[in-house]
C-alpha cells in the first residue's frame, strides 16, 4: 500500500467482516443447541444423563448464544458498518475496534465454558458469574468510546436517526447490564446479588424486559432505518415518525418490567403501571412497523425480486406482529392464562427468529456481496431460505400458541363443584408433547434455511475478487461548531451528540426510578425476621445446587393470586416468603409443577427417588434425572463463607450460627440421610449434595415461624 | 399489616404523575418535529443514507 495514504480516508470495513463472521459462526451454535433443548422437552432422554447437557444447563447457554453472540455481532457488524457511512467517518480507532471484537468473542467463550458446568447467576439473560459481567462492562466501554469518537469525528452535520437508536442501545445497556449485576463474590465464579425476593424479581424484570428492549429491539430499529433505505433506494417514509417512534420507545419501555410478575406478590399498583405503559407501547411500535413497510412505497415489487427486501419486510412484519402480541399478553386476564406457558416461548421466538434472525438474514445477504465486493452467488437460494425458515418460524409459533393455551386451560379448569379437572400436573404436561416436535420440526426448517444461507454466503466470497478494494470515506459538509450555533436550522438538538445523548440519559433514568420505586415499598428483612426463619446451612447449599442445576428454568416458585392456582398449590406467596431469596427464584416457565409450597408435601425418600429417576415415582415426566447429586459431594468447608455474604446483605443469621454452620450443616445432613438409608436408600449420602437438595425442598413454603395469614 | 397498609397508600398518584410526564414528553416531541420550518430539514436528514453511492 501507498505510505502516502491515509487510512482515516477510508472505512474500516475488516471489522465489520469480522463481526459478519462472527454472527454466522455463533447463530449456528445458538440455533443447535435451541434445536437440542427442544428435542429434551419432546423427549427427557436426550439430556444424556449427563450433568453439563441438562435442560437446566444448556438453556441458558441456548439464550445467551441467540441474544448476546448471535444477535450481539449482528448488531455490532450493522452499527459498524452503517455509523461509518451515516457519520462519513472511520471508526475512530482500529485498536478500540479490535478490543471490542475480541473482548466480545471472549465472553462469549467463557459463557460457552462456564454455564454447561452450572456456574450461573440464575438471573434470565444475566446469568453469567460476576468476573464475566466485568469484562462484559469493560468491552462496552471500549464499544462506547469508539462510537462517540466517531461521532465527534465525524464529517457529517447531521446525525441520522438510525445513530440516535444506536445511541439509547449503547447507554441504556450499560446501565441496565450494572444495576441488575450487583453482587457479593462468594468464590471466583459464584456471587449472591445484592438484591432479594420481591425486589430481586422487580430489578430483574427490569433488567430482562429492557434487554429485549434495548439489545433485541432499539439496535436493529436503527438498522431497520438504514438498510431499508439503502435496500429500496428511497428514505423512510416519514422521519417525523422515526422521531416519534424514537421517543416514544425510550421513555415507555423501561416502565413496562412489571408486566412480568403479574398476579404475583407484587404490590398490585406496580402490577397495573406495567400494564399500562405495556399497552402504550402498542402505538410506537405500530407507528415504527408502518414507516418500515411504507419506504417501499412505490417499490413494491422489489419483495418479490430482491431477497435482502423480502427479508426485511418479513422481519418488520414479525416486529408488528410481536409487538402486538407484547401488549395483548401484558392485560392481566390474558396474562393469567399465558403466563409460565408456553405461549410466551411463542412470543419470544416470533421476535427473535421472525424479527431478529430475519433482519440480520436480509442484512447478512446485503452485507456479504458489498463486503466483499461481488455479487450474490444465488438469488434463488436465498429465496428458498427464505421460504423455509418462514415455514419454520410459523411452525413455531403456531405449536407454542396451541401449546401454551392448551396448559393456560387445563390448569385452570374446574369442575361443577369447583375442584380441578386436572390435579396432576404431569397430565397437562404429556399433552403437549406433540407439540413439542412440531416445535422441534419448525426450529430444524429454520436452522435448514440458515445453512443455505451459509453456503450461499461461503460460495458468494469464495467467488470475490482477492484483490481488496476499499470504501473510500464519503465527503462531508459539517460546519465547524461556532457556525452551527448561529444558524438556526442547524441548531437542531438532532444535530447535538451530547445534548441528546444526555437527555436519553435522563429519560432513561427517571422511567428507571419510577419503575424500581416499588422496591422501596417492600417488607424488610427486619421486619420479616419475626414472620420468616433464614435457611439453615445446609438448605443454603442445597438452594446452590438447585440455581445450578438450572431447575428455575421448569419450575416457578410462586403462587399467582388466582383460585385454580390456590387450589393447586396452596396459599398465594406473599413477599415475605422470598425475602432472604439472595437471587428470588419465582421463575418464568412452569414446564413443571409450582415448588413454592412443595416442603413437606412428599416423604424425603420420594424426593430422592425422584431426583434419582423421575419416572419411577411419575412414570410419565419430563423432568431429566439428576442421578450425579448423589455422587457429588458438598464443600462443607464454603458454608461459613456463604452464610457470612448473606449476613452482610441482611439475612439474620447470628455470629454462633456462623460459627458452627459446618457442624449444623453436617447434623442436618446425617439425620435425613440416616431417614433415607433407613427407608431403603444407600447408605452414605450424607456428605452428597442429594441431602442438600432435598432439605432445602422440604424448607419450601415451611419458613414461616407464625402460621401464615390465609386469604 | 403490610398489605393493609400498602392498600391504604395512595400510590396510584405514582402512577398518575408517571402517565403525565409520558404524555408531556409525547406532547413536546410532536410541537418539537413540527416547528416551523423543519420540513425541509426533515427531508434532507431522510435522506442521509442514500447520499453515497452504493458502498
Ligand atoms: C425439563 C424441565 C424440568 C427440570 C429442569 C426440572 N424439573 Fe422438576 N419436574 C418437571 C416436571 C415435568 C415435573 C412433573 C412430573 C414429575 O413429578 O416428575 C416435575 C416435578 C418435580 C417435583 C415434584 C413436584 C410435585 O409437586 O409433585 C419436584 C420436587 C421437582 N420437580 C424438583 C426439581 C428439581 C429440584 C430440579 C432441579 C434439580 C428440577 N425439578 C428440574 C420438570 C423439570
Amino acid at each position: 500500500m501507498n505510505s502516502t495514504v491515509n487510512k482515516y480516508d477510508f472505512y474500516d470495513d475488516e471489522i465489520v467482516k469480522k463481526f459478519v463472521i462472527a454472527t454466522v459462526c455463533w447463530g449456528l451454535i445458538a440455533f443447535l443447541v435451541g434445536l437440542v433443548v427442544a428435542l429434551q422437552l419432546a423427549d427427557w432422554r436426550f439430556n444424556f444423563g449427563l450433568p453439563w447437557i441438562t435442560f437446566g444447563r444448556l438453556r441458558p447457554l441456548h439464550t445467551n448464544a441467540a441474544i448476546f453472540a448471535f444477535a450481539g455481532n449482528a448488531i455490532f457488524a450493522g452499527i459498524y458498518h452503517s455509523s461509518q457511512r451515516l457519520l462519513k467517518a472511520r471508526l475512530s480507532s482500529d485498536l478500540l475496534s479490535n478490543l471490542h471484537f475480541w473482548g466480545w468473542q471472549l465472553i462469549i467463550v467463557s459463557a460457552a465454558l462456564t454455564l454447561p458446568f452450572g456456574y450461573t447467576t440464575s438471573k434470565e439473560y444475566a446469568e453469567l458469574e460476576w468476573p464475566i459481567d466485568i469484562a462484559i462492562t469493560i468491552v462496552w466501554v471500549i464499544f462506547a468510546v469508539n462510537f462517540f469518537l466517531t461521532i465527534k469525528n465525524r464529517k457529517e452535520q447531521h446525525i441520522y436517526v438510525a445513530i440516535w437508536f444506536y445511541i439509547a442501545t449503547i447507554i441504556t445497556v450499560a446501565v441496565l447490564h450494572i444495576v441488575n449485576s450487583i453482587a457479593i463474590p462468594v468464590t471466583f465464579l459464584k456471587s449472591y446479588p445484592v438484591y432479594a425476593g420481591v425486589q430481586d424479581a422487580l430489578v430483574q424484570w427490569w433488567y430482562g424486559h429492557n434487554a429485549v428492549a434495548f439489545v433485541l429491539t432499539t439496535p436493529f430499529l436503527g438498522l431497520m432505518y438504514y438498510y431499508i433505505p439503502k435496500a429500496v433506494n428511497r428514505p423512510v417514509y416519514s422521519y417525523r415518525l422515526s422521531i416519534i417512534h424514537f421517543w416514544s420507545l425510550v421513555f415507555i419501555y423501561i416502565w413496562a418490567g412489571p408486566h412480568h410478575l403479574l398476579h404475583t406478590s407484587l404490590p398490585n399498583w406496580a402490577q397495573s403501571l406495567g400494564m399500562v405503559f405495556s399497552l402504550m407501547l402498542w402505538a410506537p411500535s405500530w407507528g415504527g412497523m408502518i414507516n418500515g413497510l411504507l419506504t417501499l412505497r412505490g417499490a413494491w415489487d422489489k419483495i418479490r425480486t430482491d431477497p435482502v427486501v423480502k427479508f426485511l419486510i418479513a422481519a418488520v412484519t414479525f416486529y408488528g406482529m410481536a409487538t402486538f402480541e407484547g401488549p395483548l399478553l401484558s392485560i392481566k386476564s390474558v396474562n393469567s392464562l399465558a403466563h409460565y406457558t408456553d405461549w410466551i416461548i411463542g412470543h419470544v421466538h416470533a421476535g427473535a427468529l421472525g424479527w431478529n434472525g430475519f433482519l440480520t438474514f436480509g442484512m447478512l445477504y446485503y452485507l456479504v456481496p458489498k463486503l466483499w465486493k461481488t455479487n450474490l452467488y444465488s438469488v434463488k437460494l436465498a429465496t428458498t431460505h427464505f421460504w423455509i425458515g418462514l415455514l419454520g418460524i410459523i411452525l413455531y409459533i403456531m405449536a407454542m400458541w396451541a401449546s401454551g393455551i392448551t396448559q393456560g386451560l387445563m390448569w385452570q379448569a374446574m369442575d361443577d363443584s369447583g375442584n380441578l379437572l386436572y390435579p396432576d400436573f404431569v397430565e397437562t404436561v404429556i399433552r403437549l408433547v406433540p407439540l413439542y416436535y412440531v416445535r422441534f420440526v419448525g426450529g430444524l426448517l429454520f436452522l435448514l434455511g440458515f445453512l443455505i444461507q451459509i453456503f450461499n454466503l461461503t460460495a458468494t466470497v469464495l467467488q470475490a475478487n482477492k484483490e481488496k478494494v476499499k470504501d473510500p470515506v464519503a465527503k462531508g459538509s459539517r460546519i465547524p461548531f461556532k457556525d452551527v450555533i448561529s444558524e438556526s436550522s442547524h441548531r437542531s438538538l438532532e444535530g447535538l451528540p451530547a445534548v441528546f445523548s444526555t437527555l436519553v440519559v435522563i429519560a432513561v433514568l427517571v422511567a428507571s426510578a419510577f419503575s424500581l420505586i416499588p422496591a422501596l415499598f417492600t417488607p424488610t428483612k427486619m421486619s420479616a425476621k419475626s414472620i420468616i426463619r433464614p435457611y439453615s446451612p445446609l438448605e443454603l447449599v442445597g438452594r446452590d445446587v438447585y440455581i445450578r442445576e438450572g431447575c428455575y428454568l421448569c419450575h416457578s416458585q410462586q403462587i399467582r393470586t388466582m383460585s385454580s392456582e390456590v387450589l393447586r398449590y396452596g396459599p398465594a406467596s406473599t413477599m415475605e416468603e422470598s425475602i432472604f431469596d439472595h437471587p428470588f427464584q419465582w421463575g418464568s416457565k412452569r414446564t413443571g409443577p409450582d415448588l413454592a409450597r412443595i416442603g413437606k408435601k412428599y416423604p424425603d425418600l420420594w424426593h430422592y427417588r425422584h431426583m434419582m429417576d423421575p419416572r419411577e415415582v411419575t412414570p410419565k415426566s419430563l423432568m431429566p434425572a439428576y442421578a450425579w447429586l448423589a455422587k457429588d459431594k458438598i464443600s462443607f468447608d464454603l458454608i461459613p463463607k456463604k452464610l457470612r455474604i448473606m449476613q452482610q446483605l441482611g439475612v439474620p443469621y447470628s455470629e454462633y450460627e456462623i460459627d458452627n454452620s459446618i457442624e449444623t450443616a453436617q447434623m442436618q445432613a446425617a439425620t435425613i440421610a440416616k431417614e433415607l438409608h433407613e427407608h431403603g436408600a444407600p447408605s452414605g449420602l450424607e456428605k452428597t449434595e442429594m441431602v442438600a437438595l432435598i432439605a432445602y425442598l422440604q424448607s419450601l413454603g415451611q419458613m414461616s415461624i407464625k402460621p401464615l395469614e390465609v386469604k | 399489616m403490610i398489605r393493609e397498609f400498602l392498600k391504604a397508600y395512595p400510590y396510584m398518584e405514582l402512577a398518575v404523575v408517571g402517565q403525565l410526564l409520558f404524555f408531556a414528553v409525547f406532547l413536546s416531541v410532536i410541537f418539537w418535529i413540527f416547528r416551523k420550518g423543519s420540513s425541509q430539514f426533515y427531508n434532507k436528514m431522510s435522506h442521509i443514507p442514500l447520499m453515497e453511492e452504493d458502498n
